[in-house]
C-alpha cells in the first residue's frame, strides 16, 4: 500500500504533466477557448432547468435558509457532484489508449494517463463548485457544513478514480467497454436522485419495499450528502459519511489493484 | 556511540557490483502471442469459450538472453531483422515485461526509441520539453536546469514557444534528440533514431553520443550500420533468431556477423534460384530502349577463379561478363556498363571503345568481358546499366536491371570506391 502510494508521489511530476496537457489540449483551436468549460455546464442546466423545472414541474424542496426554492440552483448542486463522478470514471478510458502510442516507445506507469486525466477534471470541477458557492453566497444559503464539501470532494474523487482506473484497463484490452458504459451511466443518471428529489423515490418505499436498495447507489448516498451539506444545510448523517468512506476505500483499493495487475501488459495490448 | 544503519551496509555493499555493471540480463525470454483474429470485443470473448478453439500462436522473440551490459561503456546490439533486438531493447527500456528472466538495471534508463514520440501536438515545445523530461522520470527543477541547454542544442530558439504542431518533421525530431541527450541520463538505448535531420544536425548528434561517452553514460545502440557499431561501441552483442550468437569487443563481433551474413548469402545462391536479372525477367520490365538487333541476355559477376559469384569482394580481381545474343551482324559495337547506387548516385560508367576499338558482331550468342585487377566499389548494393551502341544509335540499352552485390571481408573505409594509394610521411628537414 505504502509502495503504491510512493509510486504515485514519485511520478507526481509527470501525473501533473499529463493533467496540465489534457487541460491545455481541451479547447485548444476553439474561439472561445476555456470558456466553454462555463458555457457547457451552464447550457446543460438551462436545459434541464427548462424540461424538469418548467415544463414536468418536478418538486423543489425548501432550501435550508428557508426561503429558496430555485429548481435550477437544486439541480446545479447535484450536477457538479454527477459531472465530476461521471467525467473521472470515464475520462480514463480515453486518456490510457490515447497514451498508447507513448507506452509502445517509452516506460512510464499506465496508471500516469489515468490519473492525470482524473487531475485534469478538478479544474473543470472547481469553476463549477466556484460558481455554485457564488450564487449561495448571493441568495445567502450558507453554514458551517460547507465545511463538509472537501471530506466529500475526497471521499467522491477516491470512489469515481477506481471505478476510473478499473474502466480504463478494461477498455484497454475490450473497446466496447466505453459503449457499455456510456449506456450504464445514463441509466445510473436516472436511477440517482439528481433531476428529482429523492423524496418521490422515497414516498413509494410504503407500496415497494424492495426500492430500499436505492438508497445504497452510493452515486445516491453521495448527491444526497452533498445536497444535505449544500442545499438543506444539514450534517449528512453519521451512518451516510461512514457508508461512503468505506465504499469509496474499497473501490479505490479495488480499481487500483486490478489496474496495477492488468496493466503491465497494457503497452502490448493498446 | 555509532547506531547501526543497515541502509548504509546495503548500499556499500551493492557498490562494487553496481559500478561495473549497468544493466544485467538474466535468462531472458519473450513469448509474443499472434492472434490470429483478435478479440477487442467482449461478444467474441464470450463466444469463444464455448469453442474453446485455440486463436493464436506463440511467438518466441527472445529465447533466453544472459547479457551483462558493462558501466559507462557503449553498447551496440546487431543483428537481421526480426532478431529481437528492438524486442530486447523495449524490455531493457520497460516498456514490456520479459515472460521469464529478470532485467536489471542500475541508473536511469533513458530511451529514444521514436524521437517526439511523447510531444502533444497543440502545446508549445517548452510544455512539450517539461512533458517528456517528466516522463523520462526528472522533476521539475532538473527539467528547468537542462532547457536553455535543450532550446539551444535544438536550435529552436524562435519557435519554442509555438505550438509543435507547426514544426516542420525535421524539427520535431531535433526537440525531441534534444531533450533525450540533454536531461543527464545516466542510461541511453538509442534505437536506430539517429539518421534523421539534416547533415549538420546529425554531426552535432555523434558529437554528443562521442560527448556522453568520454562522460561515461552507459550507452545501448541499435543500428543497422555496421561501421557506426565498429566506430562507436565499446562492446557488441549479436542477436539472431532470439538468442545471442556473440558477445566481445564490438569488431570482433561485427566481423563474426559480416563473415556469416556472406556465408548465408553464398548459400543461399548455390541452392535457391538465382536471383541475378534473367533474360525473361529484364524484358518487359525494365525500361529497354534500343533498336534490338542484339539484346543483352546475361550479366555475371566471376570471381578470380572464372566462376560465377553471388557477390563479389572489394579490392579482389574480378570480372563482369555480358552476354548477348545478336541477330544480324553488326560490324561496329560498343559496349557500356553503368554502375549506379540504389540512391540513384552514378558511380561509374565504362564503356569497350569507339571507333578503331568497337567490336564486329556476328549473328549468334557470344559475350564480352570486363575485367578488373582490383575491384574499387565498397560493400553495398550496387544498380548495373548495360548499353550496346553504335555511336550514337542505340542498339540495346537495358536501365538499372542488375544487380551487383559487394561484400568485404571486414570493416572498410567510409564511401563508395576505394581509392588505392600510398601514403609516405615525411618531416620538414629532409
Amino acid at each position: 500500500m505504502t509502495q503504491s502510494v510512493r509510486a504515485v508521489w514519485q511520478y507526481r511530476g509527470l501525473i501533473g504533466n499529463f493533467a496540465n496537457r489534457e487541460i491545455k489540449g481541451k479547447y485548444k483551436g476553439s474561439l472561445l477557448g476555456s470558456a466553454w468549460s462555463l458555457i457547457n455546464p451552464l447550457a446543460t442546466l438551462a436545459i434541464y432547468s427548462l424540461v424538469f423545472g418548467f415544463i414536468i414541474k418536478f418538486p423543489t424542496p425548501v432550501a435550508g435558509n428557508g426561503e429558496l426554492t430555485s429548481f435550477t440552483v437544486y439541480l446545479f448542486t447535484a450536477l457538479v457532484v454527477w459531472n465530476f463522478f461521471q467525467s473521472v470514471a470515464t475520462s480514463g478510458m480515453g486518456a490510457l489508449v490515447m497514451a498508447g502510442p507513448l507506452l509502445r516507445k517509452i516506460y512510464f506507469p499506465p496508471f500516469a494517463p489515468v490519473i492525470g486525466s482524473a487531475g485534469a477534471v478538478l479544474n473543470q470541477t472547481a469553476i463549477e463548485f466556484g460558481l455554485l458557492f457564488v450564487v449561495y453566497l448571493v441568495v445567502g444559503n450558507i453554514s458551517w457544513t460547507f465545511l463538509l464539501v472537501p471530506i466529500l470532494m475526497i471521499l467522491l474523487a477516491a470512489f469515481s478514480l477506481g471505478i476510473g482506473l478499473f474502466l480504463a484497463v478494461m477498455n484497454a484490452r475490450f473497446r466496447d467497454v466505453s459503449y457499455i458504459v456510456s449506456v450504464l451511466l445514463s441509466l445510473l443518471f436516472y436511477m440517482s436522485p439528481i433531476i428529482y428529489p429523492i423524496s418521490l423515490v422515497t414516498d413509494l418505499y410504503d407500496k415497494h419495499g424492495w426500492l430500499r436498495l436505492y438508497e445504497y447507489n452510493p452515486v445516491t448516498a453521495f448527491i444526497e450528502a452533498f445536497k444535505s451539506a449544500l442545499w438543506h444545510l444539514e450534517f449528512p448523517g453519521w451512518g451516510r459519511l461512514a457508508y461512503l468512506t468505506v465504499v469509496s476505500v474499497l473501490v479505490l483499493i479495488g480499481g487500483w489493484t486490478f489496474f496495477q495487475r492488468k496493466s503491465a501488459d497494457v503497452s502490448e495490448e493498446l | 556511540m555509532t547506531v547501526f544503519h543497515p541502509a548504509d551496509v546495503e548500499t556499500i555493499a551493492a557498490e562494487p557490483q553496481a559500478a561495473d555493471i549497468a544493466i544485467e540480463i538474466r535468462g531472458v525470454k519473450k513469448r509474443f502471442r499472434r492472434f490470429n483474429d483478435r478479440k477487442t470485443n467482449v461478444k467474441e470473448l464470450f463466444s469463444s469459450r464455448r469453442g474453446r478453439a485455440k486463436r493464436y500462436d506463440d511467438f518466441w522473440a527472445l529465447k533466453g538472453i544472459d547479457l551483462d551490459i558493462p558501466r559507462g561503456k557503449t553498447f551496440g546490439l546487431i543483428g537481421h531483422n526480426g532478431s529481437g533486438k528492438s524486442t530486447l531493447l523495449k524490455l531493457v527500456a520497460g516498456i514490456h515485461r520479459p515472460t521469464e528472466g529478470t532485467i536489471e538495471h542500475h541508473g536511469r534508463i533513458s530511451a529514444m526509441l521514436e524521437l517526439g514520440a511523447g510531444f502533444h501536438p497543440e502545446m508549445s515545445g517548452r510544455d512539450n520539453i517539461y512533458l517528456n523530461g517528466s516522463i523520462l522520470g526528472m522533476t521539475r527543477k532538473q527539467i528547468d536546469a537542462a532547457m536553455d541547454k535543450i532550446i539551444a542544442f535544438s536550435g529552436l530558439e524562435e519557435f519554442i514557444d509555438t505550438p509543435v504542431k507547426v514544426y516542420s518533421s525535421g524539427m520535431y525530431v531535433r526537440l525531441g534528440f534534444a531533450i533525450a541527450v540533454n536531461l543527464e541520463p545516466e542510461i541511453l538505448i538509442v534505437d536506430e533514431v539517429i539518421a534523421v535531420g539534416d547533415e549538420e544536425f546529425q554531426r552535432r548528434c555523434f558529437d554528443h553520443l562521442y560527448e556522453l561517452r568520454r562522460r561515461g553514460v552507459t550507452i545501448v545502440l541499435v543500428t543497422h550500420s555496421l561501421g557506426l557499431v565498429a566506430d562507436l561501441c565499446d562492446e557488441a552483442a549479436w542477436l539472431d533468431g532470439g538468442t545471442l550468437k556473440a558477445v566481445g569487443p564490438s569488431r570482433d563481433v561485427v566481423d563474426q556477423y559480416l563473415a556469416a551474413v556472406n556465408r548465408r548469402e553464398a548459400a543461399s545462391s548455390q541452392d535457391g534460384p538465382d536471383d541475378l536479372a534473367t533474360d525473361d525477367e529484364t524484358e518487359g520490365k525494365t525500361p529497354r530502349r534500343g533498336s534490338g538487333e542484339i539484346r543483352v541476355t546475361k550479366v555475371d559477376y566471376l570471381g578470380q577463379d572464372g566462376k560465377p559469384r553471388p557477390f563479389l569482394a572489394t579490392g579482389q580481381p574480378c570480372t563482369i561478363r555480358m552476354s548477348y545474343r545478336a541477330t544480324k551482324a553488326l560490324p561496329s559495337v560498343t559496349f557500356g556498363l553503368g554502375f549506379t547506387t540504389e540512391s540513384g548516385v552514378q558511380v561509374a560508367g565504362p564503356n569497350s571503345g569507339y571507333g578503331e576499338h568497337a567490336y564486329a558482331v556476328e549473328p549468334g550468342e557470344g559475350h564480352v568481358d570486363f575485367a578488373l585487377d582490383e575491384l574499387p566499389l565498397q560493400p553495398g548494393e550496387f544498380l548495373v546499366t548495360t548499353a550496346v551502341v553504335d555511336k550514337g544509335h542505340p542498339y540495346d540499352y537495358v536501365d538499372r536491371a542488375f544487380v551487383l552485390k559487394v561484400r568485404a571481408d571486414d570493416v572498410s573505409e567510409p564511401g563508395l570506391v576505394k581509392l588505392t594509394g600510398n601514403w609516405s610521411l615525411g618531416s620538414a628537414t629532409s
